[in-house]
């Protein structure tokens, strides 16, 4: 079958669903590997340096540590965790948890208590920078340099793997940007420091207004010229720019910036701090095309409510709330990703746990009403690399080779690849260069495993709609969506159709960025070759072909545990529906827990029973366009790195091989 | 308009106790020459400057939350919630985070107001004290 148009690259194709069997993808013994091509990590959360509910430690033991914690709770055994708490300041020593938390020994403890004290190895004497006659708060360049890094040594040494001092960034102009600045770390030897990381805090939070910052033994700052003024609004967004420029300048290949639940505080307010446009992402990726690479979607999974709250999104953000978990822009098909995508830019998405507390919970209890804790509901898997470091952590990310899964609905052995008839495979990231009217293979393999972090065993709940006996611990894939969108070019700043009005609340879901994006095929699960492996995983593979048009076009998937026109949850097509509507449905299971909302005594689908009941991974796409055609702005982006990699001006961290 | 057409190879999958019907798939592809429908924006035009919320207005939505919860009786499901949203919001003005001290004292408001949580008879929620 050929192209019945020329405007697009993909273009009608069969769909056989063919047995994969290829080395590449069809070479998975029954067995699990031995060695996973994908390292599950976290980047985003907290603890009581800023507004967690646990210290540092906990937080770090808790996501990377083995089976059960000493004082109870599980572990949730992270592959890597970059710790992502706020800039601005904190009045709480982060070496203890919270009385909130309910942990054996710990209670809210406040620096002005501990002043000189050492413990677990640090002593802080002195709340240094910008205070008032009183000191009570810790500016988070302090925090971050001599309190969580020299903690993130000594977990380092303790369990192994690769742990990261980063920052959720509070952005001027903006609400929050996941940032890491990895040079100088070297926590595996035991030293280095988190100086680089620490100064950008200093520089551009805007919750950090200290003018003094680090000083040397003159008691002269070393840290100079910070604009302490420029904090709100559009004068905000130009030094969030700033920002962007001082990573790409000084570390572009050993830091990124993401904006995380970027549709939370609704549109970009040019005389506020809200939320970002479409705009600010062409900016970001403009000012930093090696370090701006994304979109972070929302943590706090189990905050949804009767009136939404999942994502910690109210009505007024963006959307109205979340779509399956995700935020409207990365949820949406056409939707603001894929205005992102339309231009090849390299814009990957990436999910973290946003930890706090469980809400109604204590740390150690197997509900919560809040967050969940790194590991227990959402990975972030990166590539495995022969020595896995904090270097491959940014790399993998920066490769757009990366995806995102809650409730573990899918492993850490995902395939999903395309090829023309001649040529290499091409992955998540990487463009794929074809002849017009060439036939293009599409295939993906992906392990469902035996079983989740759920602590519900009942059926789930929004699936018994459908006639449908699934219990929330072992979700199955019900079926992938290949979402395609055609690719027209980078559009230049102040260009028609660069800066795009945007809208609060459900009025922000109708913008379409990019008409041409749709699902283009949609696989069900018992149409694959499937595999129950002997651990209990079931090993899913598909091929389909599409014939190439003589346009470019990306090809990115998302997968689901929830059937299409599912009452409450997706649309006709599949798509997810806004979740506070999960909540119009009963949860009658006499496991029902009692901590849901409920109506007139009848509970409701709520907190982490809707978490774990609405389930969705999501790929980051592959790239195609006409052989001999100019390259997209995403290989000029990654080429670009390549060149300052063999520059080599950046540092190789520690490194750590596989376990 | 193209349509495509599922050439099924079927094997079992074995965890599913209900299978959807089998049923045939179109994929649309007319995608050809269409043009984003986005126009472009002033900044300047949307928005308006909004005040930065502040630790007093954090503490009295706080305060009178806490009148809320406190009418309810000791051991009711719904007061607990709201004292635990309080705890979180006065952490968050701990760290500064204003708005997000009013969000939490918002939502303990509507928690209570509402009543969304009721026990039934011999339920509990599993929630582990320190000292266990």
């Amino acid at each position: 079958m050929h192209s019945t148009t020329k405007a697009i690259l993909l273009t009608a194709a069969s769909v056989s669903l063919t047995l994969v069997e290829t080395a590449a993808a069809g070479d998975h013994a029954p067995d699990r590997r031995a060695s996973n091509p994908y390292v599950a990590g976290d980047m985003h959360n907290h603890n009581t340096c800023t507004d967690g509910s646990v210290s540092a430690g906990y937080a770090i033991d808790r996501s990377v540590g083995k089976g059960a914690a000493d004082a109870g709770g599980e572990n949730f055994d992270l592959d890597w965790f970059t710790l992502g708490n706020h800039g601005g300041s904190g009045n709480r020593d982060c070496r203890f948890s919270d009385t909130s938390a309910k942990l054996p020994g710990d209670t809210t403890t406040h620096w002005t208590d501990t002043l000189g004290m050492t413990i677990d190895g640090i002593t802080i004497t002195k709340l240094e920078g910008t205070q008032p006659a009183t000191p009570t708060n810790m500016w988070r360049w302090q925090s971050v340099s001599q309190v969580e890094y020299p903690i993130v040594v000594n977990r380092t040494a303790q369990y192994h793997k690769v742990l990261v001092e980063g920052l959720e960034w509070v952005v001027p102009g903006h609400e929050h940007t996941d940032v890491a600045v990895i040079a100088g770390q070297h926590p595996r030897h035991g030293a280095g420091n988190a100086d680089s990381m620490a100064q950008f805090e200093y520089r551009f939070d805007r919750g950090d207004t200290d003018a003094i910052g680090p000083v040397d033994v003159n008691n002269s700052p070393l840290w100079t010229g910070k604009d302490n003024v420029n904090n709100s609004g559009t004068a905000g967004h130009l030094k969030a720019v700033e920002g962007v420029k001082w990573l790409q300048a000084n570390f572009p290949l050993q830091s990124y910036a993401i904006p995380t639940h970027s549709e939370r505080q609704g549109p970009f307010n040019p005389a506020g701090s809200n939320g970002y446009n479409v705009e600010h992402f062409r900016d970001f990726n403009n000012a930093g095309p090696t370090v701006a690479i994304g979109i972070e979607s929302p943590g706090h999974f189990a905050q949804g409510t009767l009136t939404g709250g999942s994502g910690s999104y109210g009505a007024n953000a963006v959307g109205g709330g979340t779509y399956g978990l995700q935020g409207i822009y990365t949820a949406k098909v056409g939707g603001l990703w894929d205005g992102l995508l339309g231009e090849g830019r390299n814009s990957f998405i990436f999910v973290s746990s946003d930890w706090h507390n469980r809400g109604a919970a204590g740390a150690r209890d197997a509900f919560t009403t809040s967050d969940f804790i790194p590991g227990e509901y959402t990975k972030l898997y990166v590539p495995n690399a022969d020595q896995f470091q904090a270097q491959s952590i940014i790399d993998g990310m920066r490769s757009g080779n990366s995806y995102s899964v809650n409730g573990d609905l899918i492993g850490p052995d995902l395939v999903f690849h395309a090829k023309g008839q001649h040529g290499d495979w091409k992955t998540m990231g990487e463009t794929l260069e074809v002849r017009p009217g060439e036939k293009v293979t599409i295939e993906m393999a992906m392990t469902v495993p035996a079983s989740n972090n759920s602590p519900y065993k009942f059926n789930n709940p929004l699936l018994l709609q459908d006639g449908i006996r699934q219990a929330l611990n072992q979700p199955l894939v019900d079926h992938v969506d290949l979402i395609q969108g055609s690719i027209t070019g980078v559009i230049q700043p102040g260009a028609p159709g660069y800066a795009v009005p945007n809208a609060a609340g459900v009025a922000g879901a109708a913008i379409v960025y990019n008409p041409s994006t749709v699902i283009g095929q949609q696989v069900l699960a018992k149409d694959m070759k499937a595999w129950q492996q002997k651990d209990g995983s079931i090993r899913l593979t598909f091929s389909t072909t599409f014939i190439a048009g003589n346009t470019p076009a990306y090809l990115r998937a998302r997968g689901t545990n929830v059937p299409v026109a599912t009452p409450n949850v997706t649309d006709s097509a599949g798509n997810p529906l806004i979740d506070v509507k999960n909540a119009l449905v009963d949860c009658t299971d006499p496991a029902c827990p009692a901590h849901l909302d409920s109506v007139n005594g009848v509970k409701k689908v709520t907190y982490d029973v809707q978490a774990y009941s609405n389930l969705w991974f999501y790929a980051n796409p592959i790239f195609m366009r006409p052989a001999g055609s100019p390259k997209l702005l995403v290989e000029k982006n990654a080429a670009l790195a390549e060149r300052l990699a063999g520059d080599d001006h950046h540092e190789h961290d520690d490194r750590l091989a596989k376990n | 308009m193209a349509h495509l057409y599922l050439h099924h190879r079927l094997d079992s999958f074995k965890r599913c106790t209900t299978l959807r019907p089998t049923r045939l798939f179109p994929a649309y592809l007319a995608l050809g020459g269409l043009l984003s429908s986005v126009t472009p924006c002033n900044a300047a035009d949307v928005g308006s400057p909004q005040a930065e919320p502040t630790k007093e207005a954090c503490l009295a939505a706080v305060g009178e939350a806490r009148t809320l919860a406190v009418a309810l009786p000791e051991g009711d499901a719904s007061r607990y919630f709201a004292e635990r949203d309080l705890e979180q919001a006065l952490t968050e003005a701990g760290n500064g985070e204003f708005d997000d001290c009013l969000e939490w004292a918002e939502r303990a408001t509507v928690e209570v107001r509402e009543h969304r949580h009721t026990l039934q008879p011999g339920e509990k929620l599993k929630v582990r004290e320190a000292n266990e």
